[in-house]
């Protein structure tokens, strides 16, 4: 394999992306979008936020410290579940705390199972692969887990006469609701294992693109896809199951009837 | 408040129960309930429906469309929450009886039928499917004769249940409530979509599994054959309850 190097980019190279920025703002102003303003705020933010996760990324990685990637992990996966919350119209309340959990516990599963098992850097949390491997699971999960939500409360909502009647029967609230279950989790399931087998046919992943013009092998960075790809297939599956585990009682009152409010639309 | 939870071996001490009593003369009180009635002028002071249910009892529940009729039966079911409810299952308050097992002696039966995804024969027997009823065993015999009762036709096990009519929907619920055998039948406009000879059918059908011990009905109807073929005390709710 011929050795390939990272082409740098300089700051003087970086200030011709304002190019880029130039004619996104045009069309925005021939086109009479209204959207100069917002695309100066989110290029701005879009700098600014990259960069300091560069440096932050550069900090974490030559600390290089188990307590720390845990707790960045745990941070991320606050945003993410803040994120979460808000995706989901179908459900009149959603806990930021349960979306955290289910996040965080299938972040670190499946994290660990990919370290340890499968690519094994020494030491077995080196920041450099968990890290960014942990914002891949998180990612996905997050989407796996609204939809999943989403999906169990719509699914509710609109057989709740056949839930009434299964209570009604002597059912236990899992077993009233144990088909919907099953939907909300088909439904978080799909888009991944969907995405299984069109990918490298339609598009190159995002990540295989980045390790490809970093200089990377591209047989290599196809490895490496695969069990990004794989990995996160098992976290939408992992955590829409943790987070529907934690949920669903939510939908009964004490009493094992289906709570009212859940007959509200919050949006 | 902790809650009791019963077991296969329960049924034996309820039967055990039942024949005490039964050398004792009692007329068997199923169920007591006192469920306060919303009422749209003043909420601050609710009147109750009082109801107590013996054995063999029927209870009819009247009044115009959108008087909470339906609640009350829903209440009863424990369905809906309602602040200020009491009832007694045969002396226990419902507290202490698990949500279940409550709901699987006095069955709610909803105006619109409820079927599953599956054959007609498959939701007849779902109930025997779920963990509390585990230990019985579900029996085709009775099956067979509700189904000649209420004029369907025994190839009807085999349908799709959900291209069955209303009807014929309708009538498979309601024997799917009567196999599981609850105490409590809680009616919601049971003959609603029937024509006249299937409402007789109905009627008589509920006076035949009356007639077996411990059973009582409380339903809601605009029916008068039914409440004619199938007397029972009928109570006028949006009038001042006098019982």
């Amino acid at each position: 394999m011929m050795p390939t190097q990272i082409v740098p980019i300089s700051d003087s190279q970086l200030i011709f992306t304002g190019i880029l920025v130039f004619l996104t703002a045009g069309i925005s102003a021939l086109f009479r979008l209204g959207l100069l303003k917002s695309l100066l705020w989110g290029t701005f933010r879009c700098v600014l936020q990259l960069s300091i996760v560069g440096y932050a990324l550069a900090w974490i990685f030559s600390v290089n410290r188990l307590e720390i990637v845990v707790l960045v992990i745990a941070i991320m996966a606050l945003f993410a579940a803040k994120t979460a919350t808000r995706r989901t119209p179908n459900v009149s309340d959603f806990p930021t705390l349960l979306a955290f959990i289910a996040l965080a516990s299938t972040t670190y599963l499946v994290a660990a199972i990919v370290s340890l098992t499968i690519i094994r850097p020494v030491p077995w949390y080196e920041s450099r692969i968990v890290v960014p491997i942990s914002g891949m699971i998180l990612g996905n999960a997050v989407s796996g887990i609204t939809l999943s939500i989403d999906r169990l409360y719509g699914e509710v909502r609109s057989h709740s006469h056949e839930v009434e009647a299964l209570l009604s029967m002597g059912a236990s609230p899992w077993e009233a609701v144990h088909d919907l279950i099953r939907e909300a989790l088909r439904s978080a399931m799909t888009p991944t294992i969907n995405s299984l087998m069109v990918v490298g046919i339609v598009s190159i992943p995002g990540m295989m693109t980045g390790q490809i013009l970093g200089g990377a092998d591209p047989v290599e960075a196809a490895r490496y896809q695969i069990v990004v790809m794989l990995m996160i297939s098992c976290a939408a599956a992992v955590g829409s199951m943790i987070l529907i585990g934690l949920s669903f009682r939510r939908l009964f009152t004490k009493d094992e009837a289906l709570r009212p409010n859940l007959f509200r639309s919050n949006s | 408040m902790t809650p009791i939870y019963y077991h296969c071996t329960s049924v034996e001490n309820t039967l055990n129960e039942q024949i005490n009593r039964a050398h004792n003369n009692l007329p068997h009180l199923l169920l007591e309930a006192s469920i306060p009635l919303a009422s749209p002028l003043d909420n601050t002071n609710p009147s109750y429906l009082n109801l107590e249910i013996h054995a063999g009892q029927v209870v009819w529940l009247l009044g115009r469309s959108g008087i909470g009729k339906t609640t009350v039966l829903r209440t009863i079911a424990r369905l809906n929450e309602t602040p200020g409810v009491s009832m007694k299952h045969r002396g226990t308050t419902f507290q202490q009886i698990e949500p279940r097992r409550w709901r699987s002696l006095i069955l709610y039966v909803s105006q619109k039928p409820i079927l599953f995804r599956g054959s007609v024969r498959e939701n007849i027997f779902k109930p025997f499917g779920l963990r509390l009823n585990k230990c019985r065993t579900p029996n085709i015999g009775p099956v067979t004769t509700l189904l000649e009762n209420l004029y369907l036709p025994e190839s009807i096990l085999e349908r799709d249940a959900l291209t069955l009519s209303v009807g014929e929907a309708a009538r498979i619920c309601l024997i799917r409530s009567l196999v599981l055998a609850p105490e409590i039948l809680l009616l919601d406009e049971p003959t609603a979509s029937l024509d006249l000879d299937s409402r007789k059918a109905v009627a008589k059908t509920l006076i035949e599994w009356l007639s077996i011990t411990n059973r009582g009905i409380i339903g809601v109807t605009h029916d008068e054959t039914l409440t004619g073929i199938t007397p029972g005390l009928e109570i006028h709710l949006g009038r001042r309850l006098q019982i």
